[in-house]
């Protein structure tokens, strides 16, 4: 998984985007203002760094200078479009406004990771392995056959491994946005996952909530 | 077709000047004729009985009538040369005439003009040589048409120089007086296009220049409140900019703690962790909302004016807030007299001294000192709170008293601050009339005034 840094003052903020990321499977470090980020920078290597804009002693708009090849994602509560526009025109590779979604920023940090090329490309755990460049599925070493759906179901889960996903949720991320379905087609998919994978016990029904696959 | 005012008053003008003048040209060349005629008469009338006296002289001389007939062909040439005809008739008899043709006798004694072969004549017939004879008398005087005439074009000639040079001084002097006014018309369109600080030349003294001064105040006002305007609308727009700010970082953080204990799998201390974050963000917003909403109060003026002491309010807001200093390792202390009486709202002035007291306390770094005082300078009295903190920079001082805005936004919100006390104190400070001042030196420390004006 990603090594990420994430700069921002606020300090709830800072905690819970960190939680999250660190909950996905990512190694995250944190710094409450600028200087702090800047020095972080240059000691270590990150694969992404997720910076506000309005940071004490030094402005992300400044810390993005000194980021070099690692991909960069702004999380600010400027909105404007000129503050967008210079955010992206800097090099930043996206942009998000708060208040945001933790999910958005999940998918948003992963869409990033896979543009970059810097998502692992293997999630080995028990007797399964899935490859997600061949979107394909081990078990034992023997291909499992998952119709589309059901394999974008279970990426979708094992990306936010550990977070629970509503079955309205899932149909969004999964189905798309205009799908009209009956948010029980969830629960048939889920089986068919849960049979032809053996997960059981990781991936939980959570009772009004929707599903969780935890690791 | 749409004139102009100047050619409106050009036209006007030149039309009135040649419809008088041109009258009074003909006007005074018809008197000159009828005095001319009138002369004349007088002067044919005098050679009328000047020719007849001679004429009955002449008659005495001769003894017999039939020699008055040669007599009369003497005159007849005499004359004839002289422009002046004559006949002489007795009874109905002709006995010589010379009168050009066309004359014919009038009946009166008067003189009479006539006209006969395109030329006038004043004509004259009375009986002479004591009734013998009528003599008629005719005087060329067409020379008195031809100087009318003559006259007519001399004054005719002149009244078109006269007009046209009228005509092209009047369009020169209207042009030049009226320049004021096309200039102060640019200068309207120019405002009336947007353009607020165009204004209007203001040279001479007349109303002109008088309604140009008029105008440019008049735009100047009207650019001044623009500006106002402009400065207010941008201010509110910070506010409001700050204000969304302010509200979405709190809100993120409760929406997300909500989500991350919905979603999440997570340990007791971490759940426990979680919600003291949601439960100090909700107190977050709790307080802005409570800042915004005592601002709002105070500008409806909803004050109570009674009468306080100064000092004891200071000595107060000392006392409430020596236990928040002695933990910032601040040293605060009072320097002010009891029995200072002023009319003010008592629980805005203490609110307005502690929030003033509470930022220097926070500008200060351990072992800063603030000292709050009080003086009575001429017809008002001055609280001030001076510290020797970080201080602020100009453009800093420029800015502070506008809601949400902070010197260093990281501390202060660690700090609990939520970018409203100062512009709550400036609300407080205006709504009693009195003016809160800032002096800063970077580095060194800050002093803030309020001065209250003693009615």
């Amino acid at each position: 998984m990603a090594k990420i840094l994430i700069a921002e003052d606020e300090r709830p903020i800072r905690n819970l985007i960190m939680r999250n990321l660190e909950l996905v499977g990512h190694t995250c470090v944190g710094a409450g203002d600028g200087l702090t980020a800047a020095r972080i920078i240059e000691s270590e290597s990150f694969d992404l760094m997720i910076f506000d804009i309005m940071l004490p002693e030094m402005s992300g708009f400044e810390l993005i200078e000194l980021s070099g090849n690692t991909p960069v994602i702004f999380v600010t509560a400027k909105e404007r479009l000129s503050d967008r526009l210079k955010g992206l025109s800097l090099g930043a590779d996206d942009y998000i406004v708060k208040p945001f979604e933790i999910q958005e920023l999940l998918l948003r940090v992963k869409a990033v990771l896979r543009r970059t090329k810097r998502e692992d490309q293997k999630l080995a755990f028990d007797d399964i392995l899935i490859d997600f460049s061949a979107r394909k599925v081990y078990r034992n070493e023997e291909e499992v056959i998952l119709t589309p759906k059901e394999y974008g179901l279970l990426e979708t889960l094992v990306t936010n491994r550990n977070i629970a996903l509503s079955r309205d949720k899932l149909l969004m991320l999964v189905w798309g946005y205009d799908y009209e379905g009956d948010s029980r087609t969830i629960d048939v998919h889920i089986r068919q996952i849960r049979a032809k994978l053996g997960l059981k016990d990781r991936l939980k029904t959570l009772y009004k909530t929707g599903y969780r696959f935890e690791l | 077709m749409r004139l102009k005012f100047r050619e409106k008053i050009y036209i006007v003008t030149l039309a009135l000047f040649l419809l008088f003048f041109n009258s009074g040209i003909f006007a005074l060349a018809f008197y000159s004729y009828k005095t001319n005629m009138d002369s004349a008469e007088d002067i044919a009338t005098q050679e009328y009985s000047v020719i007849a006296e001679a004429f009955y002289k002449d008659c005495e001389f001769l003894n017999h009538s039939s020699q008055h007939l040669r007599l009369m062909q003497t005159y007849g040439s005499f004359y004839s040369e002289r422009g002046v005809y004559l006949s002489f008739t007795e009874g109905e008899k002709d006995c010589f005439n010379n009168l050009p043709q066309g004359i014919f006798v009038p009946n009166g004694e008067k003189a009479s003009t006539q006209k006969a072969n395109g030329a006038r004549y004043l004509v004259i017939a009375q009986p002479i040589n004591d009734g013998m004879y009528v003599l008629t008398y005719a005087k060329d005087v067409s020379y008195l048409d031809k100087d009318f005439f003559n006259i007519c074009v001399v004054f005719v000639s002149a009244s078109v120089g006269a007009s046209a040079v009228l005509a092209v001084c009047l369009y020169l002097a209207l042009r030049k007086l009226s320049k004021p006014l096309e200039k102060l018309r640019t200068a309207t369109e120019n405002i009336a296009d947007g353009n607020f600080n165009a204004r209007a030349e203001e040279d001479g003294n007349d109303e002109f220049s008088l309604l140009a001064a008029d105008f440019n105040r008049m735009a100047e006002h009207i650019e001044q409140q623009l500006k106002s305007l402009e400065q207010e609308n941008k201010t509110k727009q910070r506010m409001l900019d700050n204000l969304a700010h302010e509200m979405r970082t709190p809100l993120t953080s409760i929406r997300g703690y909500a989500e991350y204990l919905l979603n999440a799998n997570i340990e007791e201390e971490e759940k426990a962790e979680s919600l003291e974050f949601i439960i100090s963000e909700s107190e977050r917003l709790k307080t802005i909302s409570e800042r915004l909403l005592d601002e709002a109060f105070i500008r409806e003026n909803k004050i109570y004016i009674t009468q306080n002491d100064m000092g004891e309010m200071i000595f107060g807001a000392v006392k409430k807030l020596s236990v928040s200093a002695a933990q910032a390792g601040v040293k605060l202390c009072a320097d002010a007299k009891a029995n200072l009486m002023l009319s003010c709202d008592k629980a805005l002035t203490e609110l307005l001294i502690c929030n003033l007291a509470q930022n220097a306390i926070k500008a200060c770094r351990g072992g800063g000192v603030v000292v709050i005082g009080c003086e009575i300078i001429n017809q008002s009295v001055a609280v001030s709170v001076t510290d020797n903190g970080v201080g602020m920079t100009s453009e800093q001082l420029l800015h502070i008293t506008e809601p949400f805005y902070r010197t260093d936004k990281s501390r202060s919100r660690n700090e609990g601050g939520t970018g409203l006390g100062l512009s709550l104190c400036k609300r407080i400070a205006d709504a009693h009339g009195a003016k809160l001042e800032f002096y800063s030196d970077f580095g060194k420390g800050t002093k803030a005034v309020v001065t209250f004006t003693i009615s």
